[in-house]
């Protein structure tokens, strides 16, 4: 009891930190990349954007950009680390923690380029089919989501030193183009947003749209998208919590 | 015209070289329902009846492959003539226009005959072509030219029927051609002065006619210096007799009207003019106003007044907020002689109103001007009548409102009530279907209720994330739509307060309705608390839609659920804090406490978390990770 007593001592000195909720990084139509903030189903998007990006990744660490075929390492403050030129039109990026999980996948030359926390390393890989999502899940491999020519996903362990396929395993039941998020797994379709957990239990919202996109805008965020539409949604997707909102777009955007 | 086309022809003829025509001509369909037809070496127009006329509209097309340029395109009386054909018109033709390779042009031929019987026509152009360096217009280096029989006109003129005639000032009756190229002229007018010319339509045939649709023609946004008083004319004209109806010209403006301007008789036209002219120092007055009223299809557009036709101001909505205001200015032009004393300067009739006119007698100097602004609105709907008066020279005032076409309005919000952190949707649902279409612009404006908060940026509508956007109405629609969609979906924010949504559909009250967000208790979306060794981190998100979150009580338990210690924390610093400086996020917060810990962190097992505002306390219980 003595000790528990000296536990909070000091606890009454600290100040609360209080600040805006962050949501994380969203691209908008134009490539504009805005600031979110603000709570599920409450969104403020920032009127100015950081950078422009054709495509993009943030976790609440750091985040990967990719403008005109050069990929970007950015810290928490969209402050740039590193670059590497790629000329990847369209590469597939993935940051869903530290810096150090900073992956890309470039389609045109089938190769996976890596932040080992001090430079970016590139490995070239024999893989086919459609990469569609990609996580470095240690130090040494990379998961990448495939989906086959017959619709569907497979889960592709790759070694990040000899680019060898470790492992292949097709997922039962999914379909499309699938995305990772913490153990989730998040696959979409014209008319549908499936979310399988860990356990193999599903939940399907109904999200339709012709061309849904998916990209990582903090650890715990994802945004969602449809051209076509211009509409968008923002998933948090926890391990205790599930939630879809519609999120406004940037006002540059909506003009 | 027989001169000019005289002196144009020997000029050609005497000092041009001849050369082969450019020119294609086509029968065109103004209508576009039919292709161009290719107009053959003679052309039969329909029988028409004397002091009647056909028209026909040709295309003329530079089929070569140089630069031509168009003279003139007449109908004469015999194929080597170029003395016109009196019952055949040329209108709507510019004449000296150069046109490039398939270049083309159009002109109407009329045919109205003044004379029974066969009448036979030669349709000409003369031209020139561009060859090497010569010149369309230096004389010294003449292009080549030529005049082209294009076609062999024929026409049959039957037995007259309706024949508009005016009547002259000693009691005589001329009658008039329709579709000439010397319009009817009216003589010079003062611009504070008026002459009418009364028409007679006479039936010459034995049996009834019905009236004609008569009318004066005149371009958009244009003032008619014309006036039309067909009150005496009956619906139908019994054979072998008369009617009359008379036509005014009063300018309010100095020189020629319009060239545009023309009597309509059914599908007759008489081209008429009139010339505005200066008799008393007042008469030289520039008048004119510009329609400044918000949201109006006119808005900016100037208007030369005409003493002859009514200024009219825009129809409103009886009873609305909204006026309709005329900037008017008069100037003294500069090269006037006199000043101009202007007396009165007045408006009369109910609905119009008169302000910002000079104090006292005014006098305009030349080169100077007055301006004043002259509103109409009125509460009951119906047609307004008035009269502006400046000086002795007076215009007609017309005003009208109407009810709203649209049955009535109302808004579905879903769900109720609404509360902060939510995204709803507004349904604008009309009580029955619209028998109109229509757009609108439908407006969300949001007044928090906290003191020294103006704002909460997430209140917004999600398509576009503005607060205003265009609605659209369709024939029988009972919900208005969005790209689309009716459900129309927004934020709430995080800040209580008021929104207040407002329609505004053209010709109806603006439409509006407030929905109060209540102030409430904090409210958490998300909490963890997890053992960073050697502090306990609590990290809370949610909003306080009060901005007055202050106290806040954590309470440790150990593993086995038995209390620990309670701690309380003032907050209410880094709260005001956070809320006041550089707010974008509304009442949303995220919370972050940390407790050093000296002993063994794995020991304390969960925290309730208490946040209290104005409106209570909000609690929750954590486990540790």
């Amino acid at each position: 009891m003595k000790s528990q007593l000296a536990l909070f001592l000091l606890a009454v000195v600290l100040p609360a930190q209080v600040s805006a909720p962050r949501v994380g990084f969203a691209r908008f139509a134009g490539g504009g990349v805005h600031a979110v903030s603000g709570l599920p189903a409450n969104f403020v998007v920032a009127d100015l954007p950081i950078a422009r990006a054709d495509s993009l990744s943030f976790s609440d660490s750091g985040g990967l950009l990719s403008h005109s075929g050069q990929i970007d390492l950015v810290d928490a403050n969209a402050q740039p680390v590193a670059s590497f030129t790629s000329g990847e039109v369209a590469p597939l990026l993935n940051v869903d923690g530290a810096l150090t999980t900073a992956i890309a996948w470039l389609p045109s030359s089938h190769s996976i380029l890596h932040w080992d926390g001090k430079a970016f390393a590139l490995t070239q890989t024999t893989l086919d089919g459609e990469v569609t999502a990609l996580q470095r899940i240690d130090p040494e491999k990379a998961r990448l989501l495939v989906r086959q020519a017959d619709a569907s996903v497979s889960a592709v362990i790759v070694s990040l030193t000899s680019g060898q396929v470790v492992d292949s395993q097709t997922l039962p039941g999914m379909e499309g183009r699938a995305f990772a998020q913490h153990s989730f797994l998040v696959a979409s379709n014209s008319k549908t947003l499936v979310i399988e957990f860990a356990d193999g239990q599903r939940r399907v919202l109904p999200l339709a749209a012709p061309d849904l996109t998916i990209e990582r805008m903090s650890s715990d965020w994802l945004h969602i998208f449809s051209a076509t539409s211009g509409e968008h949604w923002a998933l948090h997707l926890t391990q205790t919590d599930l939630q879809l909102s519609r999120m406004p777009p940037a006002r540059e955007a909506a003009q | 015209m027989k001169r000019l086309v005289c002196a144009l022809l020997l000029g050609v003829g005497l000092m041009y070289a001849q050369t082969s025509s450019p020119f294609t001509f086509y029968i065109h369909d103004t209508s576009g329902a039919t292709p161009d037809k290719l107009l053959g070496s003679s052309y039969a127009f329909a029988n028409t009846p004397q002091g009647s006329s056909t028209p026909l509209v040709i295309r003329a097309v530079n089929s070569s492959t140089s630069t031509a340029f168009w003279a003139l395109g007449f109908v004469s009386n015999a194929a080597s003539s170029n003395v016109p054909n009196a019952n055949f018109s040329v209108t709507g033709q510019v004449v000296n226009q150069v046109l490039a390779p398939s270049g083309s042009l159009l002109f109407t031929i009329n045919f109205a005959p003044s004379s029974a019987g066969v009448t036979t026509g030669y349709l000409r152009a003369t031209y020139q072509v561009q060859q090497g360096t010569c010149s369309f217009t230096n004389g010294t280096n003449p292009c080549p030219s030529g005049t082209v029989n294009a076609s062999t006109l024929t026409g049959t003129a039957t037995d007259p029927q309706l024949v508009l005639s005016y009547k002259t000032t000693n009691g005589g009756a001329v009658a008039l051609q329709p579709a000439s190229a010397t319009p009817f002229d009216f003589g010079n007018v003062s611009t504070s002065s008026s002459a009418t010319v009364t028409f007679i339509l006479a039936n010459q045939t034995t049996t009834a006619i019905a009236t004609p649709t008569i009318k004066i023609q005149t371009t958009q946004f244009f003032s008619s210096a014309f006036r039309l008083d067909t009150s005496s004319l009956p619906t139908s004209i019994v054979g072998n007799s008369l009617a009359t109806f008379s036509v005014t010209f009063a300018p309010g403006q100095l020189g020629v009207t319009d060239p545009s301007t023309a009597l309509l008789v059914g599908a007759l036209t008489y081209p008429m003019k009139g010339t505005g002219v200066i008799v008393a120092d007042i008469d030289a007055l520039q008048i004119s106003y510009t329609d400044v009223t918000p949201g109006s299809p006119a808005f900016g557009v100037r208007i030369n007044p005409q003493a002859a036709t009514a200024i009219q101001f825009d129809q409103l909505v009886a009873g609305g907020a909204t006026s309709s205001i005329f900037n008017f200015v008069v100037a003294n032009p500069a090269t006037s002689y006199n000043a101009v004393a202007v007396s009165p300067l007045s408006v009369s009739g109910p609905g119009f109103a008169l302000s910002g006119a000079p104090a006292g007698p005014t006098s305009i100097a030349p080169g100077t001007n007055i301006t004043f602004t002259l509103t109409f609105a009125a509460a009951a709907s119906g047609s307004y009548t008035g009269s502006l008066s400046i000086g002795t020279r007076q215009f007609a005032l017309q005003g009208q409102t109407v009810i709203s076409p649209f049955p009535a309005l109302s808004f579905v919000l879903s769900p109720q009530p609404l509360t902060s952190q939510r995204q709803a949707t507004l349904t604008i649902q009309l009580a029955s279907p619209s028998a109109f279409a229509g757009t609108g612009t439908l407006t969300m404006t949001f007044v928090p209720s906290v003191n020294g908060v103006t704002n909460d940026t997430a209140v917004a509508f999600l398509a576009t994330n503005g607060r205003q956007l265009n609605v659209d109405l369709a024939v029988g629609a009972q919900t208005a739509t969005y790209k689309g969609q009716s459900a129309i979906a927004f934020q709430t924010g995080t800040t209580a307060g008021t929104l207040t949504f407002k329609l505004d559909l053209v010709n109806t009250p603006s439409y509006s309705q407030d929905v109060t967000i209540s102030p409430a208790t904090i409210h958490l979306t998300s909490a963890t608390a997890v053992r960073q060794n050697p502090n306990l981190v609590v990290t809370v998100n949610g909003y306080d839609n009060t901005y007055s979150a202050g106290q806040l009580s954590f309470t440790f338990y150990d593993l086995s659920g038995k209390l620990i210690s309670p701690v309380t924390v003032n907050a209410a610093t880094s709260f005001q804090q956070y809320f006041s400086t550089n707010n974008q996020a509304g009442g949303a917060f995220a919370l972050q406490a940390s407790f050093p810990v000296q002993g063994d962190v794995t020991q304390v097992g969960s925290v309730a978390i208490g946040l209290t505002n104005s409106q209570g306390q909000t609690n929750t219980t954590q486990t540790f990770q």
